[in-house]
Protein backbone atom coordinates (compact mmCIF):
# COMPACT_ATOMS: atom_id res chain seq x y z
CA UNK A 1 0.00 0.00 0.00
CA UNK A 2 1.70 3.36 -1.20
CA UNK A 3 1.65 5.89 1.89
CA UNK A 4 1.23 9.80 0.47
CA UNK A 5 2.94 12.75 2.23
CA UNK A 6 0.85 13.20 5.35
CA UNK A 7 2.60 10.38 7.21
CA UNK A 8 5.68 13.32 6.11
CA UNK A 9 4.33 15.96 7.92
CA UNK A 10 3.15 14.48 11.07
CA UNK A 11 6.45 12.89 11.32
CA UNK A 12 8.13 16.26 11.19
CA UNK A 13 5.47 17.85 13.39
CA UNK A 14 5.83 14.75 15.98
CA UNK A 15 9.50 15.43 15.79
CA UNK A 16 9.39 19.47 16.45
CA UNK A 17 6.87 19.25 19.05
CA UNK A 18 9.24 16.50 20.95
CA UNK A 19 11.90 19.15 21.49
CA UNK A 20 10.29 20.85 24.81
CA UNK A 21 12.34 23.79 25.03
CA UNK A 22 10.71 24.42 21.22
CA UNK A 23 7.15 23.45 22.18
CA UNK A 24 6.95 25.62 25.41
CA UNK A 25 8.97 28.64 23.20
CA UNK A 26 6.68 28.84 20.25
CA UNK A 27 3.73 30.82 22.50
CA UNK A 28 1.52 30.89 18.48
CA UNK A 29 2.25 26.90 18.45
CA UNK A 30 2.92 25.31 15.21
CA UNK A 31 0.36 26.08 11.82
CA UNK A 32 0.41 24.16 8.33
CA UNK A 33 1.05 26.75 5.38
CA UNK A 34 -0.35 29.87 6.85
CA UNK A 35 -1.09 31.25 10.81
CA UNK A 36 -5.24 32.46 11.50
CA UNK A 37 -4.71 36.12 11.67
CA UNK A 38 -4.54 37.08 15.50
CA UNK A 39 -2.41 34.22 16.41
CA UNK A 40 0.62 35.06 18.47
CA UNK A 41 4.28 35.14 18.22
CA UNK A 42 6.45 33.37 18.13
CA UNK A 43 5.15 30.78 15.92
CA UNK A 44 5.69 28.64 13.30
CA UNK A 45 4.51 27.38 9.98
CA UNK A 46 5.42 24.62 8.12
CA UNK A 47 4.58 23.77 4.58
CA UNK A 48 5.42 20.83 1.16
CA UNK A 49 7.39 23.28 -1.15
CA UNK A 50 7.86 20.53 -3.79
CA UNK A 51 7.50 16.13 -3.95
CA UNK A 52 8.78 14.93 -6.81
CA UNK A 53 8.16 11.18 -6.52
CA UNK A 54 11.03 8.84 -8.21
CA UNK A 55 10.34 4.98 -8.70
CA UNK A 56 12.53 2.08 -9.61
CA UNK A 57 10.42 -1.47 -10.49
CA UNK A 58 10.55 -2.32 -6.59
CA UNK A 59 10.58 0.72 -4.40
CA UNK A 60 9.74 4.53 -4.66
CA UNK A 61 11.58 7.51 -2.88
CA UNK A 62 9.81 10.99 -2.38
CA UNK A 63 11.95 13.92 -1.78
CA UNK A 64 10.16 16.30 -0.10
CA UNK A 65 11.39 19.88 0.20
CA UNK A 66 9.24 21.40 3.84
CA UNK A 67 9.25 24.93 4.35
CA UNK A 68 9.65 25.32 8.00
CA UNK A 69 9.74 29.29 8.85
CA UNK A 70 9.48 30.71 12.84
CA UNK A 71 8.19 34.23 13.37
CA UNK A 72 8.54 36.33 15.44
CA UNK A 73 8.80 40.11 16.63
CA UNK A 74 11.96 40.21 18.21
CA UNK A 75 14.67 39.44 15.60
CA UNK A 76 17.29 37.55 18.19
CA UNK A 77 13.93 35.29 19.37
CA UNK A 78 13.43 34.13 15.65
CA UNK A 79 17.48 33.36 15.43
CA UNK A 80 17.56 31.74 18.40
CA UNK A 81 14.07 29.52 17.39
CA UNK A 82 15.35 28.64 14.06
CA UNK A 83 18.94 27.39 15.31
CA UNK A 84 16.12 25.52 18.06
CA UNK A 85 14.68 23.83 14.70
CA UNK A 86 17.50 23.12 13.34
CA UNK A 87 19.16 21.28 16.31
CA UNK A 88 15.79 19.41 15.62
CA UNK A 89 15.18 18.74 12.17
CA UNK A 90 18.71 18.50 10.57
CA UNK A 91 20.23 15.02 10.41
CA UNK A 92 17.26 13.64 12.35
CA UNK A 93 15.03 10.30 11.58
CA UNK A 94 12.16 11.10 11.33
CA UNK A 95 9.48 8.42 12.09
CA UNK A 96 7.20 8.19 8.74
CA UNK A 97 4.55 5.73 9.14
CA UNK A 98 5.28 2.94 6.03
CA UNK A 99 8.22 4.49 4.92
CA UNK A 100 11.58 4.67 5.88
CA UNK A 101 13.70 8.18 6.50
CA UNK A 102 16.94 8.72 4.34
CA UNK A 103 18.02 11.88 5.46
CA UNK A 104 16.27 15.22 6.61
CA UNK A 105 18.41 17.79 5.66
CA UNK A 106 18.35 21.87 5.84
CA UNK A 107 19.25 22.87 2.18
CA UNK A 108 18.35 26.27 2.52
CA UNK A 109 18.02 29.46 4.46
CA UNK A 110 16.29 32.20 4.53
CA UNK A 111 15.47 35.60 6.51
CA UNK A 112 12.72 37.15 5.19
CA UNK A 113 11.59 40.64 7.54
CA UNK A 114 8.25 41.82 6.85
CA UNK A 115 5.36 43.83 8.83
CA UNK A 116 1.94 42.17 10.19
CA UNK A 117 -1.50 43.72 10.09
CA UNK A 118 -0.54 46.20 12.63
CA UNK A 119 2.50 47.83 10.94
CA UNK A 120 4.98 46.03 13.35
CA UNK A 121 8.04 44.33 12.47
CA UNK A 122 8.21 40.74 11.70
CA UNK A 123 11.42 38.88 11.26
CA UNK A 124 11.05 35.29 9.80
CA UNK A 125 13.62 32.89 9.50
CA UNK A 126 13.92 29.50 8.48
CA UNK A 127 14.58 27.59 5.40
CA UNK A 128 13.50 24.35 3.51
CA UNK A 129 14.52 20.88 4.66
CA UNK A 130 14.55 18.08 2.37
CA UNK A 131 13.23 14.98 3.47
CA UNK A 132 14.07 12.26 1.49
CA UNK A 133 11.17 8.51 2.21
CA UNK A 134 11.60 5.26 0.96
CA UNK A 135 9.22 2.59 0.71
CA UNK A 136 9.13 -0.81 -0.92
CA UNK A 137 5.96 -1.07 -3.88
CA UNK A 138 3.65 -3.84 -3.83
CA UNK A 139 5.00 -6.77 -5.96
CA UNK A 140 2.73 -9.16 -8.09
CA UNK A 141 3.80 -12.71 -6.18
CA UNK A 142 3.22 -16.06 -8.98
CA UNK A 143 3.43 -19.11 -8.52
CA UNK A 144 2.37 -22.48 -10.47
CA UNK A 145 1.33 -25.30 -9.51
CA UNK A 146 -0.07 -29.04 -10.82
CA UNK A 147 -2.66 -31.29 -9.75
CA UNK A 148 -3.19 -34.40 -10.60
CA UNK A 149 -6.74 -36.09 -11.00
CA UNK A 150 -7.30 -39.84 -9.91
CA UNK A 151 -10.62 -41.25 -11.07
CA UNK A 152 -11.31 -44.16 -9.21
CA UNK B 1 41.23 -0.17 -38.48
CA UNK B 2 43.33 3.11 -36.83
CA UNK B 3 41.73 5.85 -36.04
CA UNK B 4 43.05 9.89 -35.29
CA UNK B 5 41.42 11.51 -32.81
CA UNK B 6 41.00 15.42 -33.04
CA UNK B 7 40.59 16.98 -29.62
CA UNK B 8 39.38 19.98 -31.01
CA UNK B 9 36.72 18.36 -32.97
CA UNK B 10 36.15 16.30 -29.90
CA UNK B 11 35.85 19.37 -27.94
CA UNK B 12 33.61 21.29 -30.38
CA UNK B 13 31.11 18.19 -30.16
CA UNK B 14 31.02 18.06 -26.06
CA UNK B 15 30.35 22.01 -26.04
CA UNK B 16 27.53 21.99 -28.60
CA UNK B 17 26.04 18.67 -26.82
CA UNK B 18 26.47 20.83 -23.93
CA UNK B 19 24.86 23.75 -25.02
CA UNK B 20 21.87 21.98 -26.57
CA UNK B 21 20.86 20.21 -22.98
CA UNK B 22 21.11 23.36 -21.09
CA UNK B 23 19.19 24.80 -23.68
CA UNK B 24 16.33 21.80 -23.34
CA UNK B 25 16.82 21.95 -19.78
CA UNK B 26 16.46 25.72 -18.78
CA UNK B 27 13.50 25.96 -21.30
CA UNK B 28 11.52 22.94 -19.48
CA UNK B 29 11.97 24.68 -16.39
CA UNK B 30 10.86 28.23 -17.41
CA UNK B 31 7.99 26.35 -19.09
CA UNK B 32 6.96 24.41 -15.49
CA UNK B 33 7.62 27.39 -13.37
CA UNK B 34 5.37 29.73 -15.97
CA UNK B 35 2.65 26.84 -15.20
CA UNK B 36 3.11 26.80 -12.11
CA UNK B 37 2.93 30.77 -11.09
CA UNK B 38 0.56 32.39 -9.85
CA UNK B 39 -1.90 34.93 -12.08
CA UNK B 40 -3.49 37.97 -10.18
CA UNK B 41 -7.25 38.01 -10.69
CA UNK B 42 -7.85 41.10 -13.02
CA UNK B 43 -11.25 40.53 -14.19
CA UNK B 44 -14.61 40.36 -12.21
CA UNK B 45 -17.62 37.90 -12.85
CA UNK B 46 -16.89 34.40 -12.78
CA UNK B 47 -19.78 30.99 -12.81
CA UNK B 48 -22.81 32.41 -11.89
CA UNK B 49 -24.01 30.90 -8.36
CA UNK B 50 -26.49 27.88 -8.40
CA UNK B 51 -28.78 27.87 -5.61
CA UNK B 52 -31.20 24.68 -4.46
CA UNK B 53 -34.12 24.96 -1.67
CA UNK B 54 -32.65 23.20 1.36
CA UNK B 55 -34.31 20.19 2.80
CA UNK B 56 -36.77 20.81 5.30
CA UNK B 57 -34.61 19.88 8.16
CA UNK B 58 -32.09 22.57 7.17
CA UNK B 59 -34.82 25.24 6.06
CA UNK B 60 -35.97 24.66 9.63
CA UNK B 61 -33.02 25.63 11.25
CA UNK B 62 -32.31 28.18 9.22
CA UNK B 63 -35.59 29.58 9.93
CA UNK B 64 -35.52 29.29 13.68
CA UNK B 65 -32.03 31.00 13.62
CA UNK B 66 -32.92 34.00 11.83
CA UNK B 67 -36.36 34.32 14.45
CA UNK B 68 -33.77 33.99 17.46
CA UNK B 69 -31.57 36.69 16.06
CA UNK B 70 -32.97 39.84 17.66
CA UNK B 71 -33.22 37.98 20.90
CA UNK B 72 -29.20 37.32 20.78
CA UNK B 73 -27.60 38.90 23.67
CA UNK B 74 -30.68 41.15 24.36
CA UNK B 75 -29.86 43.34 21.47
CA UNK B 76 -32.10 45.43 19.73
CA UNK B 77 -33.46 44.93 16.02
CA UNK B 78 -31.33 46.28 13.45
CA UNK B 79 -32.09 46.42 10.12
CA UNK B 80 -29.43 43.83 9.20
CA UNK B 81 -31.16 41.40 11.84
CA UNK B 82 -35.13 42.39 9.60
CA UNK B 83 -33.00 42.20 6.43
CA UNK B 84 -31.31 38.32 7.58
CA UNK B 85 -34.87 37.18 8.08
CA UNK B 86 -36.66 38.82 4.91
CA UNK B 87 -33.89 37.34 3.16
CA UNK B 88 -34.33 33.85 4.80
CA UNK B 89 -38.16 33.79 3.92
CA UNK B 90 -37.74 35.27 0.63
CA UNK B 91 -35.64 32.73 -1.01
CA UNK B 92 -36.79 29.49 1.33
CA UNK B 93 -33.37 29.27 3.13
CA UNK B 94 -31.66 28.21 -0.18
CA UNK B 95 -28.44 26.26 -0.17
CA UNK B 96 -25.57 27.48 -2.49
CA UNK B 97 -24.87 24.37 -5.20
CA UNK B 98 -21.08 24.30 -4.58
CA UNK B 99 -19.76 22.47 -7.74
CA UNK B 100 -16.69 20.62 -7.92
CA UNK B 101 -13.69 23.29 -8.90
CA UNK B 102 -15.85 25.77 -9.01
CA UNK B 103 -13.34 28.71 -7.45
CA UNK B 104 -10.92 27.83 -10.03
CA UNK B 105 -13.50 27.97 -13.03
CA UNK B 106 -13.70 30.29 -15.51
CA UNK B 107 -15.35 32.03 -17.45
CA UNK B 108 -14.75 30.44 -21.40
CA UNK B 109 -14.09 33.15 -24.22
CA UNK B 110 -13.60 31.03 -27.29
CA UNK B 111 -10.80 29.38 -27.19
CA UNK B 112 -9.34 31.02 -23.57
CA UNK B 113 -10.30 31.02 -20.16
CA UNK B 114 -10.75 34.76 -18.71
CA UNK B 115 -11.79 35.10 -15.05
CA UNK B 116 -9.53 33.00 -13.22
CA UNK B 117 -7.07 32.26 -15.81
CA UNK B 118 -3.55 31.40 -15.13
CA UNK B 119 -2.46 32.72 -18.56
CA UNK B 120 -1.13 35.99 -19.40
CA UNK B 121 -3.17 37.96 -20.55
CA UNK B 122 -3.35 41.20 -22.71
CA UNK B 123 -6.37 43.27 -22.15
CA UNK B 124 -5.51 45.78 -24.98
CA UNK B 125 -3.52 47.54 -27.36
CA UNK B 126 -2.64 51.54 -27.02
CA UNK B 127 -1.24 53.64 -29.79
CA UNK B 128 -2.08 51.08 -32.78
CA UNK B 129 -3.02 52.50 -36.42
CA UNK B 130 -6.71 51.33 -35.93
CA UNK B 131 -6.83 53.74 -32.27
CA UNK B 132 -8.88 56.28 -34.06
CA UNK B 133 -11.16 53.97 -35.27
CA UNK B 134 -11.19 51.58 -32.01
CA UNK B 135 -11.70 54.54 -30.00
CA UNK B 136 -15.19 55.28 -30.89
CA UNK B 137 -16.03 51.69 -30.17
CA UNK B 138 -14.86 51.56 -27.13
CA UNK B 139 -13.49 47.45 -25.98
CA UNK B 140 -13.70 45.07 -28.37
CA UNK B 141 -12.84 41.86 -27.73
CA UNK B 142 -11.02 40.34 -30.95
CA UNK B 143 -8.77 37.62 -31.91
CA UNK B 144 -5.21 38.76 -30.94
CA UNK B 145 -2.61 37.98 -29.34
CA UNK B 146 -2.50 36.53 -25.36
CA UNK B 147 -5.54 35.45 -23.78
CA UNK B 148 -7.88 38.53 -24.92
CA UNK B 149 -7.35 41.58 -26.91
CA UNK B 150 -8.99 43.98 -27.46
CA UNK B 151 -7.85 47.61 -28.81
CA UNK B 152 -9.45 51.20 -27.97
CA UNK B 153 -8.17 54.33 -27.27
CA UNK B 154 -5.94 53.90 -23.96
CA UNK B 155 -6.95 53.94 -20.47
CA UNK B 156 -9.15 57.62 -21.04
CA UNK B 157 -10.95 56.07 -23.50
CA UNK B 158 -11.94 53.13 -22.21
CA UNK B 159 -15.68 52.27 -22.03
CA UNK B 160 -17.23 52.01 -18.66
CA UNK B 161 -18.28 48.01 -19.55
CA UNK B 162 -14.48 47.01 -19.68
CA UNK B 163 -13.24 48.93 -16.78
CA UNK B 164 -16.33 47.11 -14.76
CA UNK B 165 -15.20 44.07 -16.00
CA UNK B 166 -12.01 44.15 -13.86
CA UNK B 167 -11.43 43.86 -10.61
CA UNK B 168 -9.77 46.57 -8.62
CA UNK B 169 -6.80 44.92 -9.31
CA UNK B 170 -7.16 45.08 -12.70
CA UNK B 171 -8.30 48.49 -13.56
CA UNK B 172 -4.56 49.68 -10.90
CA UNK B 173 -2.49 47.72 -13.34
CA UNK B 174 -4.20 49.80 -16.17
CA UNK B 175 -3.52 53.22 -14.37
CA UNK B 176 0.42 52.13 -14.02
CA UNK B 177 0.75 50.45 -17.54
CA UNK B 178 -0.80 53.12 -19.68
CA UNK B 179 2.47 54.93 -20.58
CA UNK B 180 4.68 52.18 -20.49
CA UNK B 181 5.03 49.81 -23.30
CA UNK B 182 4.94 46.54 -21.59
CA UNK B 183 6.44 43.22 -24.06
CA UNK B 184 3.14 41.18 -24.34
CA UNK B 185 3.70 37.26 -24.72
CA UNK B 186 1.72 35.29 -26.01
CA UNK B 187 -0.71 32.13 -24.19
CA UNK B 188 2.32 29.95 -24.55
CA UNK B 189 4.55 32.89 -23.08
CA UNK B 190 6.31 33.65 -26.02
CA UNK B 191 7.13 37.53 -27.03
CA UNK B 192 5.27 37.93 -29.60
CA UNK B 193 6.21 40.74 -32.68
CA UNK B 194 4.88 43.98 -31.37
CA UNK B 195 5.08 47.02 -33.96
CA UNK B 196 7.19 49.59 -32.88
CA UNK B 197 4.81 52.05 -32.85
CA UNK B 198 2.55 49.84 -30.33
CA UNK B 199 2.06 49.78 -26.88
CA UNK B 200 0.59 47.12 -25.10
CA UNK B 201 -0.72 46.91 -21.77
CA UNK B 202 -0.70 43.80 -20.13
CA UNK B 203 -3.11 42.92 -17.12
CA UNK B 204 -2.00 39.87 -15.02
CA UNK B 205 0.44 37.30 -14.80
CA UNK B 206 3.64 40.06 -14.37
CA UNK B 207 5.15 37.25 -12.13
CA UNK B 208 4.84 34.65 -15.16
CA UNK B 209 5.87 36.87 -17.93
CA UNK B 210 9.25 37.75 -16.13
CA UNK B 211 10.03 34.15 -15.39
CA UNK B 212 12.89 33.67 -17.80
CA UNK B 213 17.01 32.54 -18.26
CA UNK B 214 18.81 35.53 -16.09
CA UNK B 215 22.03 33.93 -17.00
CA UNK B 216 24.13 31.54 -18.57
CA UNK B 217 27.68 30.16 -18.87
CA UNK B 218 29.81 27.90 -19.67
CA UNK B 219 28.97 25.73 -16.63
CA UNK B 220 25.49 27.36 -15.02
CA UNK B 221 22.29 28.35 -16.50
CA UNK B 222 20.65 30.64 -13.96
CA UNK B 223 16.54 30.67 -14.51
CA UNK B 224 14.47 32.83 -12.11
CA UNK B 225 12.38 35.96 -12.10
CA UNK B 226 13.59 39.89 -12.04
CA UNK B 227 10.16 40.34 -10.03
CA UNK B 228 10.82 41.41 -6.64
CA UNK B 229 7.83 40.15 -5.07
CA UNK B 230 8.65 36.52 -6.67
CA UNK B 231 10.55 35.65 -3.07
CA UNK B 232 6.93 36.36 -1.01
CA UNK B 233 5.39 34.42 -3.58
CA UNK B 234 7.90 31.16 -3.48
CA UNK B 235 8.37 31.00 0.42
CA UNK B 236 5.00 31.63 3.19
CA UNK B 237 5.07 34.53 5.12
CA UNK B 238 3.23 35.80 7.66
CA UNK B 239 -0.01 36.77 5.96
CA UNK B 240 0.39 34.14 2.88
CA UNK B 241 0.87 30.69 2.17
CA UNK B 242 4.11 30.37 -0.13
CA UNK B 243 2.91 29.43 -4.22
CA UNK B 244 5.93 27.62 -5.22
CA UNK B 245 6.85 27.95 -8.92
CA UNK B 246 10.50 27.70 -9.34
CA UNK B 247 12.01 24.88 -7.19
CA UNK B 248 9.60 22.65 -7.76
CA UNK B 249 10.33 23.30 -11.41
CA UNK B 250 13.80 22.40 -11.06
CA UNK B 251 12.98 19.56 -9.02
CA UNK B 252 11.10 18.15 -11.87
CA UNK B 253 13.68 18.92 -14.37
CA UNK B 254 16.60 17.36 -12.22
CA UNK B 255 15.41 13.57 -12.71
CA UNK B 256 16.02 14.23 -16.49
CA UNK B 257 19.34 15.74 -16.54
CA UNK B 258 21.21 12.33 -16.70
CA UNK B 259 18.90 11.24 -19.63
CA UNK B 260 18.83 14.79 -21.65
CA UNK B 261 23.05 15.14 -21.27
CA UNK B 262 23.40 11.42 -22.76
CA UNK B 263 20.72 12.18 -25.92
CA UNK B 264 22.76 15.64 -26.79
CA UNK B 265 26.12 14.05 -26.60
CA UNK B 266 24.76 10.65 -28.65
CA UNK B 267 23.22 13.40 -31.28
CA UNK B 268 26.76 14.56 -31.71
CA UNK B 269 28.09 11.06 -32.30
CA UNK B 270 29.86 10.16 -29.35
CA UNK B 271 29.36 6.90 -27.25
CA UNK B 272 28.10 7.24 -23.70
CA UNK B 273 28.81 4.64 -21.38
CA UNK B 274 26.48 4.54 -18.38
Amino acid sequence: MLTNLAPIKQALVQKLRSNAELKSALTGSIHEGFAPTGTAYPRLTYGIHYAPLDYTWTSMTVEVGMDVFVYSENSVEADNLDALVFATLHDAELEVNGQSTLICRRVSSLSLPDSNEEGRKIYQVGGVYEIWTHQLLPTTATSSFSADAVVV
Amino acid sequence: MAGILNRDLLQKRVDKAREAAFDELSFAVVKIAKQRAPVRRVESGGPRARYKTAPTSLKAAAFDAAKQYKYRANRQRTALEARSRALTSLYEARVRVRRRGEGNRAIVLGQFTRTKARSVRVAATRGAPRMSIASKRGFKPASGVGGYAGIFGGYEGANKTFMNSLTSRGRYELRRQKNSAVVALDKLGKITTVPANVHQIQLGGRLKASIDVLNQTDTSVVVGTTVPYALYVEFPTSHNAAQPFLLPALKTVKRSVRSVVKKHLLAQGLVVKG
